[in-house]
């Protein structure tokens, strides 16, 4: 009879989860699910509130990512009030949605994956963490929580707190910007940049040692999806949507994202409460993407700043047509890094961005909206129907995390085919199972949309379908 | 370099889990000018080591599960290495302070200040009992900030101080 290998609870994630490996009678695995076991239902109890209110209700959805669902709603109520939003306002909500990335991204490859990337996976987990990354390398630590401050003092600067920031309206955002801030966030350039490019020195000095990591973590063939400036560069706020395949051809471009519901469709599974986004022309078998950090500098033509696109020419040396290791996640968020900063450094030295024009007016003009921005994890939709009193009668959030669903169940089962045997089980082998989906730097929060944990069932079932045991938690 | 920075923890929609976010409000309005710096967060990230690790004196303020509910407990931060908030990019007030000392060699006096509360529910506001421990817990951070040496009593148990 086949056998079970239960990970509960993935550490070093946002949220909650657990990975079952179903072993054969060999002990090879023949199976791997990542299960989500929270789930938050947003979608549902915003129904009846008003629509203006649901930036501010949205970001409460994650700590992390707060100012991407900020973003993304409050794009979504630009489109119900048909208003096309001052020109500093969507630079203003850019700059802020670009810190938002620094961060996140610091958090993930800092806090979160370089205990395995520079103590080993095979480290003892007392040492393979936050305090083993100071005590071994304290220079990159150094760097890390000055990337990660940096972006959230530029969140702060500009929405007056770090987490939860109420700043961006429908319509635009409520204040301009001044230069006693301006220049603040100008001030921390240098140094931000300096941090980031030490870091992508010494990945980019590692990364042979991890050859066997990057052959094994989710490297397989998919498309790619993500937001596209006009000209293909690099553009997280706004944009058209563009799909490429595996050998980098072009699938789709400059996509309206209004249009999302004729392309992606969702399945659900009944052992997860992620749902599994799909690409609908290919079905939900083979319809299987990625979005994200690995997915946008897959599909941009180029970065569009200076120091990034030095750094996107080097990257893409790693493959022919896509770079499809999703180890390389973690080189694509230093380099989005880097594009952040810079980016930021443009849009501040406008002297436009700091016009006191900031905000549109209007009533609901429409019934409907849809808005559409890249969060640190991937292309974020979120989409509603208002009533004529202007309350919400529907919504529909697809999250960044959820797009990559599929492709991380598959990266799972391909890391644990080739480090996990049953009769030989270490914490090294369990370890690069959960580093993979470290990877993809999930936010379980966000792609179940929980107010605390649901009841739960557990079920170990045999290789002939039989249930062998079942466990009931209320 | 600031005398003393206060950490107001907690979510300020459970009730009184906002019980930090509400004494950091309070002190805003108080003008400590160059004394303190002040923060209300949510959680304590790594990225805040930076904060502590350049002042001279920390104040965490916190709500506590516990009976009875409002009462207030004071005391001394340690950095007691705990496995748990290493695996994360939460850190409680000990790890925080060791993570600072890990980081710039340095770790500033730290006192916690935490308040039992009574109700967890969602809402902004604080019970009756979190409410009534506001004026106690202003009157400590008052003591810490113009005396900075809680001193140990010998009557009250562990790591319970005096102001």
């Amino acid at each position: 009879m086949g056998r079970q290998i239960l990970i509960d609870p993935v550490t070093r994630l946002e949220g909650h989860a657990k990975i079952t490996l179903h072993l054969d009678d060999e002990g090879a695995v023949e199976a791997a699910h990542f299960h989500v076991t929270q789930l938050r239902g947003f979608e549902k109890f915003c129904e009846g509130r008003r629509f203006f209110e649901m930036p501010y209700l949205m970001s409460r959805i994650c700590g992390i990512c707060p100012v991407s669902h900020l973003i993304a709603s409050a794009k979504t109520c630009d489109a119900i009030l048909a208003v096309s939003i001052p020109e500093t306002a969507a630079n203003l909500r850019r700059v802020m949605n670009l810190a938002q990335i620094i961060q996140s991204h610091a958090l993930s490859f800092f806090y979160l994956s370089s205990p395995d990337l520079l103590l080993g996976m095979e480290a003892d987990p007392g040492e393979r963490n936050l305090f083993g990354v100071a005590a071994a390398h304290p220079a990159l630590a150094h760097d890390g929580v000055g990337l990660r401050q940096f972006g959230q003092q530029i969140i702060e600067s500009l929405g007056g707190r770090r987490i939860h920031p109420g700043w961006v309206v429908p319509g635009g955002v409520a204040e301009p910007l001044t230069a006693e801030r301006r220049d603040r966030i100008l001030a921390g350039i240098p140094e931000a940049l300096s941090r980031v490019q030490r870091t992508l020195d010494w990945f980019k000095r590692t990364i042979e040692s991890f050859r066997e990591e990057i052959r094994t973590f989710a490297n397989f063939p998919s498309m790619f999806l993500g937001l596209v400036g006009p000209n293909g560069e690099l553009e997280t706020y706004d944009g058209k949507l563009r799909l490429r395949g595996e050998t980098g051809n072009l699938i789709h471009d400059q996509l309206d994202p209004q249009r999302y519901a004729e392309f992606i469709g969702e399945v659900s599974e009944p052992w997860t409460y992620m749902k599994f986004p799909y690409y609908k022309p290919a079905g939900s078998e083979h319809g299987f993407y990625r979005v994200g950090p690995l997915a946008r500098l897959n599909i941009v033509s180029r970065c569009g700043t200076t120091r990034a696109d030095q750094e996107l020419a080097e990257f893409r040396e790693m493959g022919r047509g896509a770079v499809l290791s999703s180890f390389h996640y973690h080189y694509a968020r230093l380099i989005e890094i880097l594009h952040g900063i810079e980016r930021i450094e443009e849009l501040l030295a406008d002297p436009k961005i700091l016009s006191k024009d900031v905000r549109a007016v209007a009533e609901p003009n429409r019934r409907e909206g849809i808005g559409v921005a890249e969060a640190p994890r991937g292309t974020l939709i979120h989409h509603y129907k208002i009533d004529d009193e202007g309350l919400i009668t529907w919504a529909n959030l697809i999250i960044a995390t959820g797009h990559n669903n599929m492709a991380m169940n598959r990266g799972i089962l391909q890391a644990a085919r080739h480090y996990v045997s049953g009769d030989q089980i270490s914490e090294g082998m369990l370890n690069r199972v959960e580093a993979v989906i470290r990877t993809f730097d999930p936010c379980l929060s966000c792609s179940t949309h929980a107010v605390g944990q649901m009841p739960m069932l557990v079920q170990v079932v045999a290789r002939d379908g039989t249930l062998v045991r079942e466990l009931r938690r209320n | 370099m600031p005398r003393a920075l206060i950490i107001g923890i907690g979510n300020p929609l459970r009730g009184d889990d906002g019980f930090g976010w509400h004494v950091i409000e309070q002190l805003r309005d108080r003008a400590l000018g160059d004394s303190a710096d002040l923060l209300a967060c949510h959680q304590l990230t790594p990225e805040v080591a930076v904060q502590v690790a350049h002042s001279e004196r920390v104040i965490f303020i916190d709500a506590a599960r516990g009976e009875p509910a409002g009462e207030v407990r004071v005391e001394r931060v340690d950095g007691v290495n705990r496995l748990e908030a290493a695996l994360s990019h939460r850190l409680d007030p000990p790890a925080l302070i060791r993570y600072a000392k890990a980081l710039f060699g340095r770790a500033p006096e730290a006192v916690l200040v935490s308040v039992k509360g009574a109700a967890y529910e969602f809402s902004e506001n604080l019970s009756e009992a979190a409410m009534s421990a506001v004026p106690e817990v202003l009157r400590v951070v008052d003591v810490l900030l113009a005396d900075g040496r809680p001193r140990q009593t010998a009557e009250m148990e562990g790591t319970c101080l005096a102001v």
